[in-house]
């Protein structure tokens, strides 16, 4: 018995101290550099492009394995922030850029949980437009990769049968929606019952009317010259109600889902919904083959020049500064960022590159937007430029009181006014 | 008796079989629970008077101040009333809709093994696919919409109404769990001996009768367990919220799990979070020990 005893704990003692070597083994490989694994996080929205980066990057670099983990945005930002504050997250992290958001750039920057990037050589190639949200006090923390609209996308194919055109200002937009109505359709799905989607349509009005006219006008706020309700975020709310009142959308938009909403466009029964490009695909899933698509900006005054929209960086990712593998991760994200990395991963999502790449072919879907792009009539997703996560929270909430015509205008902004005075959090 | 039963005490032995003795079949498993359970959670509460953001090395004491925050936030006070509407609602309709079917599959009815089995099947599916169902039928277009139809109702957005949205979720957790109550009550019920039923229909009791006087006093261990799983579950109640309204249209069915979930998580205010966190706990704690001590002291008065 007692030897039985003692023969046990002598394997086991082995066996501890064979699983010791053999980590130490990996540990010695990994840093010199021969083969290593760099380890990936990021958003279900991302996976097309997880598979196909991962493909590309082992194939031009032997021995690398990139070791990727996809999760949706709730879980990511839970598993993603505890996984930093306790020194286990992954190499390469999904980080929003701007601010705003619990992974956002600034949040986790402020906890120095990422590294500077600024020597890495897209630093330089990235455009002006987007440099506010993807830097801090002009060092570059986060690779931006993919940029992304809010724009309207409309069902061609139902718009040339009913003839209609898609309005370019915001007189003809308004008798846009009363010949859908008279043809017994809606002119734009809303997907109110989902809280983000809310935010779509005052995000594609503001660039026009807020943010166009007055380019430092986040800055002006957050200096706190100016504020929600004293601007015309105003008109923005004001013309999201006339929309509703005018029978813009289609009935019960309050209890309408974005799986529905993207359906209604897909079947024709909505000519239009204000969306996110990537959302695009999916209509496209759900539409009878051969539908064609058209993704355009939103008027919101009647001068079609003034017109501008709302673009953003989409996917943009750090480096974990207690990563133990940081040369390997910064490489990996070099790549990301380059011209064919950008490439592969926008195609891959159908969408395009933040920092645009020569070698990148787009759908011509989105011509109109790229080209707003290159004129500089973009604005940032205006969360992003927000001092926490809750502003963006109350304006889904103060939406749908708006919408069930429960809260006005000024009272809704003037929520949000004090969400943004709560500052930094 | 050829069996001989073991000396009550082994001289210098542990007396096992008194009272005392039981204590020490406690301990590996209180052990554990302390270690597990209630030490993590002391420490985590502890969060709840720190500024503490979930990320930051740095947490400041800032005493009761989370405390005070949350007696003054409207949104905060909204989502308790919510949440007590919510579980009082569910608490009581659930368990009388679960016993007049209990009554219903206890009698003698053909096909009633099958009914059983179909009124307890929505208690095995997971909460938040039936939210994902319910958002579908109670939609605009939605099935529940197509059918009232027939009846010329108008089409409601269910969800999407301010003053619809708090019902339509109490309908689909007690459509959900109705059947949960309904077995509770069944084995309960079975294990009512046939005689006494007997006995007072020889008597000349009616139905209603028979059910109050002979009846309910049986039921009242499983009215007791019923009624508190109810109101806990009501009183915690978020996968449904999540899924089918996310505390909307304009935060009229937030409830303290999903305030509690949008403050740790999406607003960055760990400690606020965990601060309302421990007032539901003391909340769950005074309702259900409240209910625990009433209907304890009836259960022992119709015994």
């Amino acid at each position: 018995m007692r030897y039985k005893v003692v023969g046990a704990l002598a394997a086991s003692t082995l066996l501890i101290a064979g699983l010791a070597a053999c980590s130490n083994d990996t540990g010695s490989s990994s840093s010199s550099g021969g083969s290593s694994t760099v380890t990936w996080a990021l958003l279900t929205s991302e996976k097309p492009a997880a598979d196909v980066v991962k493909a590309a990057y082992e194939k031009a670099n032997p021995g690398v394995t990139i070791n990727y983990t996809v999760s949706d945005v709730d879980n990511y930002q839970t598993t993603t922030r505890t996984q930093l504050s306790s020194g286990t997250a992954p190499d390469v992290i999904y980080t929003w850029a701007g601010d705003g958001n619990p992974m956002a750039m600034t949040v986790v920057q402020k906890a120095g949980l990422i590294v500077d990037l600024s020597n890495e050589p897209f630093a330089s190639k990235i455009p002006t437009g987007i440099a506010p949200v993807t830097s801090i006090d002009g060092k570059t923390y986060v690779a931006p990769i993919t940029f992304s609209g809010i724009g309207a996308a409309y069902n061609q194919t139902a718009m040339d049968a009913a003839g209609l055109k898609a309005p370019t200002t915001w007189t003809e937009l308004m008798a846009f929606c009363g010949t859908a109505k008279s043809m017994g359709k809606s002119a734009f799905a809303l997907a109110a019952g989902t809280p983000w989607n809310t935010q779509l349509i005052p995000y594609a009005l503001t660039p026009t009317l807020v943010y166009g006219p007055n380019p430092d006008f986040a800055a002006q706020m957050s200096a706190g010259k100016v504020t929600f309700a004293d601007s015309e975020w105003k008109t923005a709310f004001d013309k999201y109600k006339q929309m509703q009142d005018a029978g813009c959308f289609q009935d019960g938009d309050l209890g309408t889902s974005y799986e529905d909403a993207l359906k209604l466009v897909a079947t024709g029964d909505a000519f239009g919904s204000v969306q996110v490009n990537s959302s695009i695909a999916a209509m496209q899933q759900d539409a009878a083959s051969g539908t064609q698509f058209s993704y355009l900006p939103m008027p919101a005054n009647d001068n079609a020049t003034s017109t501008r929209m709302a673009g953003a960086v989409g996917a943009s990712y750090a480096v974990n500064a207690s990563s133990k593998n940081q040369a390997a991760a910064i490489k990996f994200i070099d790549w990301l960022a380059s011209d064919e990395g950008s490439s592969v991963y926008a195609t891959a999502v159908a969408g395009i590159p933040a920092i645009p790449s020569t070698t990148f072919k787009a759908d011509p879907l989105l011509a109109t937007f790229i080209q707003f792009q290159t004129d500089g009539k973009t604005d940032p997703f205006m969360d992003q430029l927000w001092p926490n996560s809750k502003v963006q929270q109350v304006h889904f909430e103060v939406l749908q009181q708006l919408l069930a015509g429960s809260l006005s205008s000024t009272d809704a902004l003037k929520q949000m006014d004090a969400a943004y005075a709560e500052g930094e959090g | 008796m050829a069996l001989d039963r073991p000396a009550r005490r082994r001289k210098g032995g542990i007396d096992l079989n008194g009272r005392r003795g039981l204590w020490l079949f406690l301990i590996p498993a209180a052990a554990i629970y302390i270690f597990i359970v209630l030490y993590p959670s002391i420490q985590g509460a502890a969060l709840s008077f720190t500024d503490w953001n979930g990320l930051d090395p740095v947490k400041n004491f800032i005493g009761w101040d989370n405390y005070v925050k949350l007696f003054h936030d409207p949104k905060a006070l909204a989502s308790v009333w919510h949440t007590l509407v919510i579980a009082i609602t569910i608490m009581i309709v659930q368990n009388l809709v679960g016993l007049l079917i209990a009554l219903g599959v206890n009698s003698k009815i053909k096909s009633r093994n099958v009914l059983r089995v179909i009124f307890f099947a929505p208690a095995v599916i997971t909460p938040v696919a039936t939210g994902y169902l319910w958002q579908n039928l109670l939609g605009q277009k939605g099935a529940v919409n197509e059918f009232l139809s027939f009846f010329g109702v108008p089409p409601t957005t269910w969800l999407g109404d301010q003053s619809t949205a708090i019902w339509a979720i109490c309908v689909v957790i007690i459509w959900q769990f109705a059947g949960y109550s309904m077995v509770i009550f069944l084995a309960n019920l079975q294990g009512i001996p046939r005689e006494i039923i007997e006995a007072s229909m020889v008597d000349g009791a009616g139905p209603i009768r028979r059910f109050w006087s002979i009846v309910r006093p049986e039921l009242a261990p499983s009215i007791t367990i019923n009624l508190m799983l109810s109101i806990i579950g009501g009183l915690k109640i978020f996968d449904q919220v999540w899924v089918m309204t996310g505390g909307g249209p304009g935060g009229s069915t937030e409830t303290m799990s999903t305030f509690l979930y949008k403050n740790a998580f999406q607003f960055g205010d760990f400690a606020y979070g965990i601060a309302i966190a421990v007032v539901l706990a003391i909340l769950v704690g005074i309702i259900s020990g409240g209910q625990f001590v009433i209907l304890g002291r009836q259960n022992r008065g119709s015994k």
